[in-house]
C-alpha cells in the first residue's frame, strides 16, 4: 500500500498534466487519472505484476484520452471556464489558451499525444514508451510535428516569437 | 558540403542524438552559418512551443485523496453471481409464462359450450316447418334451467 501510495503521489501531477494538456478540461482530467489509477491499483490488488508504472500509466492515460476524444462528439461540452477571467491579462490567456487548444485539435491524436508528451520534457525514450512508438521514429515524428503544429499556432496567430 | 536534416537537429537539441551523431552536427554548425542559424530558431521553436502548451495546465495543482473502491476486487465474482441470479429470474419468468399460457389454454377448451340437443315435441303436421312451435331450454353448467319464451 506504501508502494502504491508513493507511485500516486509520484505521478499525479505528471499524469493529471498530461491529461489536462489533452482534453483541456480540469474535471474530465481529473476523472481520467483517477480512472487510470483505479485501474492501476485493481491490478496491484488481483497479483498482477505491472514492471514500469510510470510507463503503464502514462500509457493507459493517454489512450483513455484518446478515447475520450472519440467519445466527445457524444457529449456536448457547456464551456465553463476554468479560469475566472477577472480582468484583461486573464481574458489574453484565456484567449491564447484558446488558440492553443483549437492548434492541438488540429492534429491527429497521436501527433497531440507526442507534443503533449515532449512539452512535459520526457526524454524520446519515455516518449517511445508511454506511446508505443519505435524509438528510432520519435525523432522523425517529432521534428515534423513541431512544425505542423508551429504552423497550426502561426495560423491561429498566435505569437511564437 | 552535404548540410544536416532538420530531424537529426531537433534530436541533437533535445539530447537524443548519439555521441557520433552529436559530434557530425556540431562539426557542420561550426563551419555553416546556415545550419547554425536552423539550429538555433529550432531550438527556439522547440521551447516556444512547450511554453504554449505549458500555459494549457496551471501550476499549482493539488494532488486529492485516492478513493478505491474496497469492493472492486470481488467485482468479476460479483458479476458470474448477478449473472447467475439474473439467468435463473429470466428462466422462471419464462416458466410462469408458458404455465399461464398453457393454463388460459386449458380453461379456455373447459368453458367451451357443449350443445345437447333433443327434439321432444311431436310435430305437428299441419304446419310447414317453418311455423313448428319450438321450445328451448338452457340447462348450464350449475343445472340451472333457462326456458326461452
Amino acid at each position: 500500500m506504501t508502494d502504491f501510495q508513493s507511485i500516486y503521489n509520484g505521478n499525479y501531477n505528471k499524469l493529471f498534466r498530461v491529461a489536462m494538456k489533452m482534453v483541456g478540461n480540469s474535471d474530465s482530467a481529473r476523472d481520467i487519472v483517477h480512472d487510470v489509477f483505479v485501474q492501476f491499483y485493481n491490478r496491484e490488488t488481483e497479483g498482477h505484476l505491472i514492471l514500469y508504472p510510470s510507463s503503464w500509466l502514462y500509457r493507459v492515460v493517454i489512450n483513455k484520452c484518446m478515447d475520450f476524444h472519440k467519445h466527445a462528439a457524444k457529449f456536448q461540452t457547456i464551456m465553463l471556464s476554468d479560469h475566472e477571467s477577472a480582468d484583461d491579462t486573464d481574458d489574453l490567456k484565456e484567449h491564447r489558451i484558446t488558440m492553443v487548444q483549437a492548434a492541438l485539435s488540429s492534429l491527429n491524436p497521436h501527433e497531440r499525444a507526442l507534443m503533449v508528451l515532449y512539452s512535459e520534457g520526457m526524454s524520446y525514450k519515455e516518449i517511445a514508451e508511454s506511446t508505443g512508438m519505435r524509438f528510432s521514429s520519435v525523432g522523425k515524428t517529432l521534428s515534423r510535428t513541431l512544425e505542423k503544429l508551429e504552423n497550426e499556432l502561426k495560423k491561429q496567430k498566435y505569437e511564437l516569437y | 558540403m552535404n548540410c544536416i536534416k532538420t530531424d537529426l537537429i531537433q534530436k541533437y537539441i533535445d539530447r537524443a542524438a548519439t555521441v557520433k551523431e552529436a559530434d557530425t552536427v556540431e562539426k557542420h554548425i561550426a563551419v555553416c552559418r546556415e545550419c547554425s542559424a536552423r539550429l538555433t530558431e529550432l531550438r527556439h521553436r522547440a521551447d516556444e512551443v512547450k511554453k504554449a502548451l505549458n500555459i494549457l495546465v496551471n501550476n499549482e495543482v493539488s494532488i486529492p485523496g485516492f478513493i478505491a473502491s474496497v469492493g472492486k476486487t470481488k467485482t468479476r465474482e460479483a458479476k458470474r453471481i448477478k449473472r447467475y441470479v439474473f439467468s435463473l429470474f429470466a428462466a422462471s419468468v419464462l416458466i410462469f409464462l408458458v404455465m399461464a399460457i398453457v393454463i388460459t389454454l386449458n380453461t379456455r377448451t373447459q368453458q367451451q359450450m357443449v350443445v345437447v340437443h333433443t327434439v321432444d315435441r311431436e310435430i305437428n303436421a299441419n304446419h310447414t316447418v317453418t311455423e313448428q312451435l319450438v321450445e328451448i331450454n338452457i340447462i348450464d353448467a350449475n343445472g340451472k334451467v333457462t326456458t326461452s319464451p
